[in-house]
């Protein structure tokens, strides 16, 4: 975990161009954003090659943060938009469409008998639907922090985040 | 669905929460493209440097011309100085 006091004060140095500094920051974050990418991509190894890229590039951005306000919801800012770009290749986007519109002919229905399978539900979850409920309950993040994080206005967030609840629960047969 | 219970779940993905061999992946990466990124840069110098040369090549031929025969001019100078101060001429014992 990281220090929430130090943070600002590594971040200044960071960007006085102390590598050593960012490396504290680097410590601090790795577990948090690897596991959301981790959850985002489904892809373990795929989500550990974006986090380092998301760390590399936010040390080259590090001058645009701005070290009086939290550093976690700009670096996965940085991770989501990674992300994003990693995704939006030709191929993979036909992949996914055509994925999506399978998805969309398909009824959940809620089956028991499956047991607990929250990976297949939430990757049928819209990709900024599944990084909200990630940030907001997998990593504590406040809706104005993943707001900030996803670039999205507050209320998408908010209803990004109760409308992935809900779907997860409908998925799993369990109430809201 | 409860929040702890899909907490637990994200949790599951999470690596350890020290990772000696994640971070110094990412600092190597970082050094990596810092190097690369000063390799381009001085290459780019370098290239830009070579090809200020190639195009004012003519008009630095000409100034080294001038320059060389006028160091001549000067070496020669000096040289006959230099004689003249050796000279029984020049001595006054």
């Amino acid at each position: 975990m990281t220090d929430p006091i130090a943070e600002p004060t590594w971040v200044r140095e960071a960007q006085a161009g102390s590598a050593q500094a960012f490396s504290l920051l680097v410590r601090g974050h790795q577990q948090a954003l690897r596991a959301f990418l981790r959850r985002l991509c489904g892809n373990w190894a795929e989500a550990d090659d974006l986090s380092q890229e998301s760390f590399v590039q936010a040390f080259e951005m590090i001058a645009r943060c701005d070290a009086t306000r939290p550093f976690r919801p700009w670096l996965f800012g940085i991770a989501w938009r990674k992300y994003r770009e990693h995704k939006r290749g030709w191929l993979r986007l036909i992949r996914r469409e055509s994925r999506y519109a399978a998805e969309q002919e398909t009824v959940l229905q809620p089956d028991p008998g499956l047991g607990l399978d929250l990976t297949q539900a939430l990757d049928g979850l819209p990709p900024e639907q599944r990084a909200a409920l990630l940030l907001c309950l997998g990593q504590e993040f406040t809706h104005e922090e993943a707001a900030r994080a996803l670039g999205l206005p507050l209320g998408t967030v908010k209803s990004h985040v109760a409308r992935g609840r809900q779907k997860l629960a409908a998925c799993l047969g369990e109430s809201a | 669905m409860s929040d702890p219970h899909i907490s637990r779940f994200l949790a599951e993905a999470a690596p350890p929460a020290r990772d000696p061999g994640f971070e110094l992946a990412v600092m190597t990466r970082l050094e990596m493209k810092r190097f690369r990124r000063a390799m381009a840069m001085n290459l780019g110098l370098a290239v830009a440097g070579s090809l200020l040369l190639a195009v004012a090549a003519p008009a630095l031929n000409g100034v080294w011309a001038g320059l060389s025969s006028n160091l001549m001019i000067a070496a020669l100078l000096l040289a006959g100085g230099a004689l003249l101060l050796q000279s029984p001429l020049a001595r006054d014992d």
